[in-house]
């Protein structure tokens, strides 16, 4: 008996990591939960309005039926974001052009990120709307659906060194129908490397 | 045994050579590395050329290599007005490193001008301050 499950072990093994290699099509869920009465439902994204680096809206209706990938970020920022920026346009060469697909990058420095600082930040980097939208806005509501809705770490911070804030170099992945699929270190080249394939199961 | 106290014989010889000069100027280099590392590289990348046209090269830089002192009140205070380097205007503000103190900018400027294909020359830590006590401070 204990020979036979001596035996059956590298089996059960094979089978469980054969199922994990062929069951790694299904990306968690990861939306923030909460209970309504005796139901426990997923937290939705919240209306909300923000403006991209061309002036136009930017709202729940603009993210219908797109696979996104969101983060938070400043123009002016010395620390984190210039990296999650090079690696972020990665993932832009490769999505750019599928019409499913969108970047949603909100300055968490609003009063100095404008419309135009936007779109001069954009087309320095070389990339454009509607595949990679900067957004403004109120600076509460950027904040609030930061902390919500993406899980985001957003403070002020006037230490040496940092820009003025502090924050997560989180890349927030999100399917069609609005639910968290995978969270991500946009300054880490694997982790990027893993939201690109996570995209590809997405977008296919 | 022998090949032994030939290797140390040899190493001796090889470090009496460096004179105090140049000791000094490769401790700069190493440590400059470091706070390029933390404060510059996220931007201007490890290979010094800046990245697309949002952040400018400091290597083969016209506007560092013009005068590498005159950087520093550029780092230590920021700057908001556009800027041209090679012939590109870049227009992004860049964030000042006020806390950045004068031996660290020295190692810093030090090893700025000895990577990549800029001129190799030292900085000490009195040139640097005497250069910071010139800039207006913002």
């Amino acid at each position: 008996m204990k020979f036979a499950f001596k035996a059956l072990f590298p089996l059960f093994s094979i089978v469980f990591i054969a199922s994990c290699k062929f069951g790694g099509n299904t990306l968690p869920y990861m939306n923030i939960e909460r209970v309504e009465g005796a139901d426990t439902v997923f937290n939705k994204i919240p209306d909300f309005s923000f403006t991209n680096q061309n002036g136009e809206e930017i709202n729940k209706q603009s993210l219908k039926g797109k696979v996104y990938v969101a983060d938070f970020f400043f123009v002016s920022c010395p620390t984190i974001c210039p990296v999650m920026a090079k690696n972020l346009k990665k993932v832009y060469e490769r999505f750019g052009n599928n019409d499913k697909f969108m970047i949603l990058s909100h300055t968490i420095d609003p009063r100095h990120d404008s419309v135009e600082v936007l779109k001069n930040y954009a087309n320095r980097l070389g990339v454009a709307a509607p595949a990679w939208q900067f957004v403004t806005g109120k600076k509460d509501e950027i904040y609030q659906i930061g902390y919500d809705f993406y899980m985001a770490t957003i403070e002020e911070d006037d230490s040496e060194g940092s820009g003025g804030y502090l924050h997560s170099g989180g890349l927030i992945l999100v399917d069609s129908k609005g639910r968290i699929r995978g969270v991500y270190d946009g300054t880490n080249e694997a982790q990027v490397g893993q939201l690109i394939s996570d995209l590809s199961i997405l977008l296919k | 045994m022998i090949k032994t106290v030939l290797v140390f014989v040899f190493a001796f010889v090889l470090l009496a050579g460096c004179n105090d000069a140049d000791r000094k100027k490769q401790q700069f280099i190493s440590l400059g590395r470091l706070v390029y590392q933390k404060q510059c590289a996220n931007c201007h990348q490890d290979n010094g050329n800046g990245y697309e046209a949002l952040y400018p090269p400091i290597n083969q830089s016209d506007y560092f290599l013009a005068n590498p002192l005159n950087s520093l009140c550029l780092i230590v205070n920021g700057a908001e007005e556009p800027m041209t380097v090679n012939g590109k205007e870049y227009n992004l503000p860049m964030p000042s490193f006020a806390h950045l103190k004068p031996d660290e900018l020295a190692k810093l400027l030090t090893y700025l001008s000895n990577s990549w294909d800029n001129d190799g020359s030292f900085y000490s830590e009195e040139d640097v301050t005497k250069t910071l006590a010139t800039c207006s401070n913002k």
